[in-house]
């Protein structure tokens, strides 16, 4: 009896052990990209890019959209003269409906497949309905319901979203998902693109009293741009506007700002490496100042405080080394060329209602309870509040 | 044969194993009470209210000692225990199911994953309270050096975004989720039950070879700050507004990871230990249930009927989460906490209730 018991038990641990509800990696959509559309009528439009899995994805693409659009709400990727093709082994599809969970239910039930994010990489909202309150609902949407990878980046656009995912392709590498994750480490390394634009952090930002979410912003260049360069730093443009060339069409620089789910304003690409630096997360390793190459000795020493009249503080302590070109600058002018630059940034992201750099945790330390916080009403005192940007420069 | 002497380090060695046992336990239920009744009520202050818990572990921790130099107990104080204890099976259970269907197995049938857990637990407590405990020991440094190395390096420390305000949602309701979460310190109570390997040795040399308060002390105090310590990083590292907004109990069980749920192999690990530490729980407290339920009713020994009888019942309060979701369970909490209050007062005494 107790043999056949314990035979029991052990037959329970062995056939039970994660075989019920399983998934075949066949059986699944794997979405890599994901753009979200406003469309008439208070509808959303949701485009996808997934995985097909086969060389031939292309004719597929076309077909099953075409099928899709017969299912009335539902519309498939089109191929467009003016968008280029589907990069083998991918596929796009969109969905019109009244929320982004109906037009993914759409999606779901117009392929023969399960939609599953968890292999998402970025999500594409375009600037038209990140500026509404509705940002917030979607991610959440997108999060919670469908278990969408967390740690997929949020861009903003100001073009139409579904065509920018449309032209999204692995212009170097042959993985798209590898080629995205590539793309976003390295503009993070550059500090050209905000750091915690993972869509649980910008949802956990949006959420907070505390801080701000930012997100990266992205645009086509269609390459009419001029190719001269202004005076002012090369990076100091948003996306769309870089004099140069290349296969791919879409540039990821600056940042979207948002005040709590509502998007309300950018920063240039420049403009996000100084946000960078002031919330002590830069991780560029070299800049040009004038005509002469510096090497910046990381971690950059930053210190935020609130002063007692309300002053918003940073106090920046940074170590360069002279590595290449003539030093002219002098540590004292750079030093104010970069007070001066920063505290433009703080105005521009006071203007914006947004704090991203997160002051609000450092005015919540004051505050004993939960209750004591919000009686403070941080967002309002934030947006009357003084700036000040004290750099101390050092050159070796 | 072996001589006094060994015999002597024998009975020390099994002390060691039971007392860091209750150790990993009370870590365990004490991490387990502030996910599932603290961060509801006191938000990110959680981690100051378990510190009440470790408080009354520690009191607990010595009146035990006093029921093992030979206190008389009656048979309702040891059904209280089994029942008590069982209580805190009944959590680690539940916990070890939720956690598992939001980490690991999130396409798996519920049912199936609670048929599997309660299987797992039978299975350790089949071995009679010796083996459970041993494993308990054997992985007395690597299981909490895994689970708080790994959360460390899976949260964002650098960031403590609920370290303030530091009295979370107010003093008041840190007083309130204080109380509610002194369950935390219930699985002291296997400590009144002596090693099962030494039962009968006790039976002939009664109340010899008991260790001082401290050699428990210690080691449940390691514990309960351990999980105290995990408490407080996924507090520190965790909005406040998330954890009000979290909603279910298990969804606060994997806080610490950041909620990350796609990181690879490390994640892999620390969900594996997890899973790991709360399924010890579960099956320490059912082996240290039935050698209560044995010493208030003796029959029930053979056949292992008292094993048989407990995890029905843990089976029946697995059934009823699949009916009535995870609010029956929860709420036993407070009761669970009084329990081992009152048998806290009455242990040792010297006189049945």
């Amino acid at each position: 009896m107790k043999k056949a018991a314990l035979g029991l038990l052990l037959m329970c641990c062995l056939l039970l052990t994660g075989c019920g509800g399983g998934q075949e990696i066949e059986s699944c959509l794997f979405v890599l990209s994901m753009a979200v559309d406003p469309a008439p009528d208070g509808n959303l439009t949701v485009t996808v890019k997934a995985l097909s899995g086969t060389q031939e994805a292309v004719g597929g693409a076309s077909s099953s959209g075409q099928a899709a659009q017969q299912e009335g709400d539902t519309q498939g990727a089109q191929p467009d003269g003016e968008i280029e093709q589907p990069e083998p082994g991918y596929i796009v599809m969109s969905a019109t409906a009244p929320s982004c969970l109906r037009a993914l239910n759409l999606l779901s039930s117009t392929t023969p497949r399960t939609v599953n994010l968890s292999q998402l990489r970025e999500i594409v909202i375009s600037r038209t309905l990140a500026e509404t309150d509705a940002t917030l609902s979607i991610l959440r949407e997108i999060h919670g319901m469908y278990r969408a990878n967390g740690g997929a980046i949020v861009v903003v656009t100001p073009d139409d979203a579904g065509d920018f995912i449309r032209r999204q392709r692995a212009i170097l590498g042959v993985r798209l998902s590898k080629y995205l994750e590539v793309l976003f480490d390295h503009f993070s390394q550059m500090d050209t693109i905000p750091p915690d634009a993972q869509l649980a952090s910008v949802i956990a930002a949006m959420e907070s009293d505390t801080m701000d979410a930012l997100a990266v912003y992205a645009a086509a260049n269609t390459f009419d741009a001029s190719l001269v360069l202004s005076g002012g730093a090369d990076m100091d443009r948003l996306p769309g506007h870089l004099p140069r060339t290349s296969p791919a069409e879409n540039e990821y620089l600056g940042s979207a700002l948002f005040s709590g789910p509502r998007m309300t304003g950018t920063l240039t690409g420049e403009e996000t490496g100084l946000l960078c630096l002031m919330m002590g997360r830069a991780q560029r390793h070299a800049a040009f100042i004038g005509d002469a190459l510096y090497r910046t000795k990381l971690p950059t020493r930053v210190r935020r405080s609130i002063g007692d009249d309300g002053t918003l503080k940073v106090h920046i302590d940074m170590l360069l080394e002279h590595v290449a070109g003539e030093e002219r600058e002098a540590a004292a002018a750079i030093a104010a060329q970069i007070e001066r630059e920063a505290v433009g940034v703080l105005l521009k992201l006071r203007a914006a209602s947004c704090d991203g750099v997160g002051f609000g945790r450092i005015a919540i330390r004051q505050c004993i309870d939960i209750p004591a916080w919000e009686a403070v009403n941080w967002p309002e005192r934030y947006e009357t509040a003084g700036v000040s940007v004290a750099a101390d420069v050092r050159i070796q | 044969m072996p001589n006094e002497k060994q015999m002597d380090e024998r009975t020390l060695g099994s002390w060691r194993v039971r007392a860091c046992a209750a150790g990993l336990c009370v870590g365990a239920q004490v991490f387990l009470s502030g996910c599932a009744v603290g961060m509801p009520l006191a938000l990110t202050g959680a981690w100051l209210a378990a510190i009440p818990s470790l408080l009354f572990a520690a009191w607990l921790c010595a009146r035990c000692r006093r029921v093992l130099d030979g206190g008389l107990q009656g048979r309702a104080y040891w059904v209280l225990v089994a029942l008590t204890l069982l209580g805190c099976s009944a959590f680690a259970a539940t916990s070890l199911v939720g956690f598992a269907a939001n980490t690991l197995v999130v396409q798996a049938n519920h049912a199936w994953t609670e048929i599997l857990a309660l299987a797992a637990a039978a299975l350790c407590a089949l071995s009679g309270g010796i083996g459970t405990p041993r494993l308990s020991f054997a992985m007395r440094y690597a299981l909490p050096v895994l689970v708080l190395g790994l959360s460390l390096a899976a949260a964002p420390v650098r960031v403590p975004a609920g370290l303030f305000p530091i009295l979370g949602a107010g003093a008041a309701k840190v007083g309130v989720a204080s109380l509610a979460m002194l369950f935390g310190a219930a699985p002291v109570l296997m400590l009144t039950l002596p090693p099962p390997e030494l039962a009968q040795r006790r039976a002939q040399d009664d109340g010899a070879c008991v260790p001082q308060t401290q050699f428990f002390l210690v080691r449940v105090l390691a514990g309960a700050g351990l999980g105290a310590a995990l408490l407080f990083l996924t507090c520190a590292c965790t909005t406040y507004e998330v954890i009000a907004k979290s909603g279910e109990w298990s969804a606060r069980l994997s806080m610490t990871a950041g909620g990350a749920r796609h990181e690879g192999v490390r994640q892999m690990l620390l969900m594996t230990a997890k899973l790991m530490a709360m399924l010890l729980l579960a099956a320490n407290m059912l082996c240290a249930a039935e050698q209560a339920l044995v010493l208030a009713f003796p029959a029930l020994r053979r056949r292992r009927a008292g094993l048989a009888i407990l995890v029905l019942l843990l089976g029946l309060s697995l059934a009823l989460r699949v009916l009535q979701g995870d609010v029956p369970v929860l709420s036993s909490a407070p009761a669970i906490g009084a329990a081992a209050l009152l048998l806290g007062i009455f242990a040792g005494r010297g006189r049945r209730i």
